[in-house]
């Protein structure tokens, strides 16, 4: 809410300062902004008469007197004569405003010195000046700013306008209290901050008057808890006194008419919403506040009708309904200066119904903005009390009918605490003494015994319920900086750990090394059947995603065609399926065996033993990749012409559940190793890992078979393939005789020959 | 019989060859290889007596030492030139990023403080997401935070803070567990707002935890997380599940507060919101909340990595471009 520092009773030395404490003790502060006057040189005049130029159609020619003697002025307005006028005299500055940049801020406009100029041989000696012209609104103005009768002549702009600072809070925060959006509010936490106290008066309910003239009832008691009405006689409700005019063009509000005003004003001081209608639009000499029924109508104040649910709530009359409750009011019913009769209405709805309205309709006021954050019984009288009592008295107005409906029952809560929980809560000892000022400075009721504290709360304080909320009051006056710093000794329990996240710190540690980190989104725009599905999407992306590798190769088809020719990326994310699962997938622009060494890289930096992956072609989409016998993902082959891409997608639980080789050392040979060479040709279709199988098988002194030549169509045979190994063999306990690894040899090709159809190169 | 002379003798025999320009290597076989001249002397010496072993072996090894340096010199004056300077080719093109980065450090420095990581899913129920942590229905802090929804009702997690229940019914304090991961907002996404994005919560419950010990923790993690010193400021602020509640503003790093564009003129930037944890969570666990106090915080981790990074439109983040990742480390 916007506060012109001006006018709040209780302050600090400057409008900063005071923005400084709001924003360390209550709410932030999100800007100070200067209002007021920006023209210089402009003093007030009347106008004496006003004649049609005699050669320019468009334009009057006026005389204005501004005390010591009386100017011609040419303008295009139109104004009467003894309006009371802004006149820039010659020399004195105006804010132009380029007219095509109507919409921009003032930023855009700049200032003009204003000179003696002749039109079709008359000579203008100045310029009526609109509130755009003098900088008092940022909007463009209609026509010239007429002044209020009483204003003396030849007075500089400034003295009736003077600069005065916005203090602009940041509500957000504060979702919970309805009182800092009221003057009052922000002035009794400047007190407390401030070390001072205000002296609050009992809240007692009006008294009623009753006459034949109008009835009140609510017929949706769920929706409304108390209605208060007052049927007022107006003798005039043309202007309102000037300080109430000021405080509203300050507070950059509108000044409309005498009611309409001091409700709008009650509402920033007090923070109470109330609203008068116009008595003779009202039918039936009866209101209610009622559901609406399914499609009744009601056009409002800002020129639209709304169609109305039955969960709308509304103030009506024997037939209609006069407003949106809560919300905004009717315009029909809405009050002129010609209204010689109101009925001030004053109701306490509920902050769900006026929400749920509010947002339908998609229309948040002044009004709903406080219903919503839940006001009280006692701030409803409150609300009422003032603005009944400001219009009686600044209207001579008489008073014919007052009616409470409804529950006028004032409930304060009562809060027991112990000053010793507070100071344990908070870390800090605060003496006993100071608990109690900071929270009688807020107006708490308090008494203190033994350091228990039996504390009342103030009635605009609805968000204070517990001890908890105490603790927070003091430290919030006391000062959130003012508390020490203390690092806790938190006992923690290594075993509860979040059981994947080594792993995953070492999959993206390594995978980084090869691969961009990426991160894609969840949603995504296919999905199939058992897919979880959005109730609101943004655009198309209805689908939360199934797997990572999809996105990931779109990301490497779209980098590669961006000119990255080796782009590879890999993600760790969840994907949502049943208790969605992380995943660690990968797509890369390479040679397979690329991909495949990658993998090898990521395994044996887990802990697992790369030599046991193992891939499996089920049918032609999907390669299972295995470690020992467990599926732990799948690889794929993606051809997007001219490229490859390659990508796998892991899952990160069932890699974690195998058992890790790391941590235990087993003993090497230290004997001589012997090293023979073996290649073979065979048949295409058979794959790599049978023939590695078949080697291992015969015998236990292999200690290690690598692959180091691959030739395919050998020598042109189109269906086969040559492989080259190096076979490495070693014992723990002997050295190995070379007789012995020949028979090995010689076994392992008789059934390379036998089993496989290979032949020995 | 073996003496000093002849060592003395053949390492200038060795001198003479190596200053006429042998081969290193050849001079090394012939002198210092397993059958070289050196060899077969230093063979002989088992055959000396005690006394005088000891002096003659003394020489060998001034020898050896003397041979292998003058070896060693000969190798490196004939090895082919290099450049230092020519530039480094980096043939493995990959990098982390620094959302996951910057998670990773989080956890590190919070675990240090005593926090255990923790993990909860992304796509939540709606108690868990809300009721528990006393955002109810119509509550209007869920303005702060317009919701996806999935089809059967669940919630895409708003906030990271939705581990709270699971943690505080299944672990007896005291605890301390940390989360960080993906979190989901329905809004248009723009140079400061993402529809998803990241969060790290903390959560930490024990007997008498205090304000204090909140500012504490909190000064540390921000201070580490940053690498320099920082000036932090500590304002109320309103969360449902915490009281008091605190937001915390730094000192912003560009203007040291006198106000400029990157703190949109304020001086401060807003870092985080925290707080001490409702007493009807604590309670909700069957814990006295008089007794066992609860610590929470909550931050935004491309908030903390935009001003860690100098990054100034949140969208490079989820753009993937590897002429931005590189630069991140």
């Amino acid at each position: 809410m916007k506060f012109v520092y001006q006018h709040l009773k209780i302050k600090a030395d400057s409008p900063e300062k005071t923005a400084d404490l709001l924003s360390s003790h209550t709410q932030e502060v999100e800007r100070i902004l200067p209002v007021g006057i920006k023209a210089s040189g402009v003093i007030t005049g009347q106008v004496i008469s006003v004649k049609k130029h005699p050669n320019a159609d468009r334009l009057n020619q006026l005389e204005v007197s501004i005390k010591e003697k009386i100017l011609t002025i040419l303008t295009s307005a139109t104004v009467h004569e003894n309006d009371k006028v802004a006149v820039a005299t010659v020399g004195s500055s105006v804010i132009t405003v380029n007219r095509q940049d109507i919409n921009t801020q003032i930023d855009s406009r700049k200032m003009t010195t204003i000179s003696r100029q002749t039109i079709r041989g008359i000579t203008s000696e100045g310029m009526l000046c609109g509130e755009d012209e003098l900088g008092l609104s940022e909007s463009a103005s209609h026509g010239v700013m007429i002044l209020p009768p009483d204003t003396p002549l030849g007075l500089p702009l400034e003295k009736i306008f003077p600069v005065k600072q916005i203090i602009e809070t940041d509500d957000k925060g504060t979702a919970h209290r309805s009182d800092l959006l009221s003057y009052r509010g922000i002035e009794q936490e400047l007190a407390a901050i401030l070390g001072q106290k205000i002296n609050t008066e009992e809240l007692e309910s009006p008294k009623e008057l009753r006459s034949p003239n109008i009835q009140a009832s609510i017929e949706a008691t769920d929706g409304c808890r108390l209605f208060l009405t007052a049927l007022i006689n107006l003798p005039s409700n043309k202007f309102s006194p000037k300080w109430l005019t000021e405080f509203l063009t300050d507070n950059q509000i509108k000044t409309i008419n005498l009611a309409t005003d001091i409700t709008n004003y009650v509402m920033l001081t007090e923070g109470y919403p109330t609203h008068a209608f116009d008595a003779s639009t009202i039918t039936g000499n009866k209101v209610s506040v009622r559901y609406a029924a399914e499609n009744e109508t009601v056009q409002t104040l800002n020129h639209r009708e709304y169609k109305l649910k039955k969960t709308d709530l509304v103030i009506a009359d024997s037939e209609k309904p006069l407003d949106l409750a809560g919300i905004i009011g009717g315009e029909k019913t809405a009050i002129s200066d010609q209204t010689k009769q109101i009925l001030l209405t004053c109701a306490l709805f509920d902050p769900i119904h006026i929400r749920r309205t509010s947002q339908s309709f998609g229309i948040r006021t002044e009004a709903s903005a406080r219903f919503e954050r839940g006001l009280s019984t006692a701030a409803a009288i409150n609300g009422f009390n003032k603005a009944l009592r400001l219009i009686l008295d600044l209207s001579d107005g008489q008073l014919i009918d007052l009616r409470i409906t409804g529950d006028d029952k004032q409930d304060r809560v009562n809060i027991k605490t112990k000053t010793a929980e507070i100071r344990s809560l908070l870390g800090k000892n605060i003496d006993d003494q100071k608990i109690v000022t900071i929270l009688k400075n807020l107006n708490f009721d308090i008494e203190i015994a033994d350091g228990n504290l039996n504390i009342i709360c103030p009635w605009w304080r609805q968000d204070v319920r517990d001890w908890q909320d105490i603790a927070e009051e003091v430290a919030r006056i006391y000062g959130y900086e003012e508390i020490p710093r203390t690092l806790p000794s938190l006992l923690y329990d290594q075993t509860k750990e979040w059981s994947l996240k080594q792993d995953f710190q070492i999959v993206r540690k390594t995978a980084a090394e090869f691969l961009y980190e990426v991160q894609t989104s969840s949603m995504v725009s296919l999905g199939n059947k058992d897919a979880i599905r959005l109730a609101n999407p943004i655009g198309d992306k209805k689908f939360m995603r199934q797997n990572l590798t999809d996105g990931l190769i779109q990301l490497t088809i779209k980098k590669y065609r961006e000119g990255f020719n080796d782009f590879g990326c890999f993600e760790v994310g969840h994907i949502y399926v049943k208790d969605q699962p992380l995943k660690f997938a990968a797509a890369l622009v390479a040679k397979q065996a690329q991909a495949k060494n990658l993998l090898g890289i990521i395994f044996h930096r887990l802990g697992l033993d790369y030599r046991l992956i193992t891939f499996q072609t089920n049918d032609q989409t999907k390669t299972v990749i295995n470690y020992k016998k467990t599926a732990v993902g799948e690889f794929k082959a993606t051809w997007q012409a001219p490229i490859w891409i390659f990508s796998w997608e892991l899952d990160m639980q069932l890699l974690n559940d195998q058992q890790k080789q790391n941590g235990r050392f087993k003993a090497y040979s230290r004997l001589p190793k012997i090293k023979r060479d073996l290649a073979i040709v065979l048949d295409k279709n058979i794959d790599y890992g049978t023939v590695v199988k078949m080697i291992e098988k015969q015998s236990s002194l292999i200690s290690k078979i690598s692959l180091f030549d691959e030739i395919d169509n050998y020598n042109g045979q189109n269906n086969f393939r040559s492989l080259a190994f190096h076979l490495e063999f070693s014992d723990e306990k002997r050295t190995l005789q070379n007789e012995e690894i020949n028979v090995i040899i010689q076994n392992i090709e008789e059934n390379l020959k036998n089993k496989l159809k290979a032949v020995i190169r | 019989m073996i003496n000093q002379d002849q060592f003395d003798n053949l390492l200038v025999e060795a001198e003479n060859e190596i200053n006429n320009g042998a081969d290193a290597a050849v001079l090394y076989h012939k002198y210092l290889g397993r059958n070289g001249k050196f060899s077969t002397m230093i063979k002989q010496i088992t055959t000396l007596k005690t006394d005088e072993r000891k002096v003659v072996g003394e020489k060998a090894k001034i020898i050896k030492n003397r041979l292998n340096y003058l070896l060693q010199i000969k190798t490196s004056s004939n090895q082919p030139s290099i450049d230092l300077t020519l530039p480094a080719d980096l043939t493995a093109h990959g990098h982390q990023h620094p959302i996951e980065t910057s998670i990773a450090r989080l956890y590190q420095i919070s675990e240090r403080l005593g926090f255990v990581a923790a993990q909860s899913p992304e796509i939540e129920n709606e108690d868990n997401n809300f009721e528990f942590l006393q955002i109810a229905k119509d509550h209007p802090a869920r303005d702060m935070q317009d919701t996806f929804w999935t089809v059967d009702g669940r919630v895409l997690r708003t906030h990271t803070t939705a581990f709270q229940q699971n943690l505080i019914k299944n672990n007896h304090p005291p605890f301390a567990f940390v989360q960080g991961g993906k979190i989901y907002r329905c809004e248009a996404e723009d140079a400061t707002h993402l529809s998803e994005f990241h969060q790290f919560d903390g959560f930490a419950v024990a007997k008498n935890l205090t304000f204090a010990d909140l500012r504490g923790v909190l000064f540390q993690l921000i201070q580490d997380f940053f690498l320099r010193p920082v000036e932090l400021r500590f304002r109320p602020s309103f969360f449902p599940f915490v009281e008091p509640g605190a937001e915390i503003d730094m000192k912003c790093f560009s203007c040291t507060g006198r106000g400029c564009r990157s703190c949109g003129y304020k001086g401060w930037l807003e870092l985080l919101g925290c707080g001490i944890t409702d007493q009807e969570i604590i309670a909700s666990a069957g814990l006295d909340p008089k007794e066992y106090h609860g610590l929470a915080f909550g931050l935004g981790v491309e908030r903390f990595a935009m001003l860690y990074y100098g990054v100034e439109d949140i969208r490079e983040f989820t753009r993937n471009d590897p002429r931005f990742l590189e630069q991140l480390v």
